[in-house]
């Protein structure tokens, strides 16, 4: 708490870039309303440690330099997506075909499920509804999405950065009732 | 230098505008949160690079980017949330062939 604090203070003063009383008044004052809104929102959330992770520094340092790697690839599949859901949206007859479904990820440790659904979101068509112990709930938008998703190209890239095991294809189940999802 | 900048940033505001076209067009709630948080995180992430690209190298420069990079941690996040909320509730999405109102039929309300 004390250490996001500073962290969010120092941001301040470096991007105000004016050291006046009245700015750093400013500045320590929105650090409290902030650390003490995060602190009702989180208020035991990060007692949860990653405890699958390896302890060794150069794990980390791997990960760092594939997880910045995974970044222009992500880039692309944002913009190529972008431009099939504008597509879908300008079309006349508007050839969506919208199914929840779930499936189960290859991948095993957190981080790693936090990387592919957040990746599944940031692509357009798909959205990540729900995640709970490797089983993912996801909404499609269109056939080509769907298919995509059923793939497992985002689930190969992100068992790349953390390396892990990745399937060759992902088994989507369709998502019908609410009661079929065990929340 | 200026056109990079302008390109960028006309780019971002069609993706803006296919958000906004998509909300009114689309069918259901799930499908409405597609288009309104992919193409406007494409959409703003274009307009702030083409600001960036006309600030240049500066202190306003790395404040565009801060911002590139929130909206692309809290775009997803809110979506999670949103959608997540709409599922623990009951909302199924609106499917072509039908199948989500046999499930409202049999299903409670």
């Amino acid at each position: 708490m004390a250490i996001q604090g500073a962290a969010l203070f120092g941001l301040w003063v470096a991007f105000s870039g004016d050291l006046s009383v009245e700015f750093l008044a400013w500045g320590g004052i929105a650090t409290v309303v902030a650390i003490t809104f995060s602190e009702l929102l989180f208020r035991g959330t990060h007692e949860h440690t990653f405890t699958a992770l390896p302890s060794r520094f150069g794990w980390y340092v791997w990960t760092a330099v594939r997880f910045l790697l995974y970044h222009p690839w992500m880039a692309y599949q944002i913009t190529a997506a972008s431009i099939h859901v504008a597509y879908l949206v300008l079309h006349p007859r508007i050839p969506i075909e919208p199914a929840l479904v779930e499936f189960e990820t290859s991948l095993v440790s957190e981080p790693a499920h936090v990387l592919l659904a957040q990746s599944i979101t940031l692509t357009p068509g798909t959205v990540t509804v729900d995640a709970f112990e490797g089983t993912l709930l996801v909404h499609c938008l269109s056939r080509l999405t769907r298919e995509q998703l059923a793939q497992g190209s985002i689930q190969r890239r992100v068992a790349g950065v953390f390396a892990e095991p990745a399937a060759d294809r992902v088994e989507l189940t369709d998502v019908l009732r609410p009661g079929q999802v065990p929340l | 230098m200026n056109i990079v900048a302008l390109a960028l940033m006309a780019a971002g505001l069609f993706f803006m505008a296919i958000a906004v076209i998509g909300l009114v067009r689309l069918p259901d709630f799930f499908s409405r949160v597609h288009a309104v948080s992919k193409s406007e995180t494409l959409g703003i992430t274009l307009l702030l690079l083409g600001l960036l690209v006309s600030a240049g190298v500066s202190l306003t420069g790395l404040k565009l980017a801060l911002i590139v990079l929130f909206v692309a941690i809290s775009n997803p996040v809110g979506v999670h949330v949103l959608t997540r909320a709409a599922v623990r509730n009951g909302l199924m999405p609106w499917r072509r062939d039908g199948l989500h109102l046999a499930s409202e039929a049999q299903g409670e309300r």
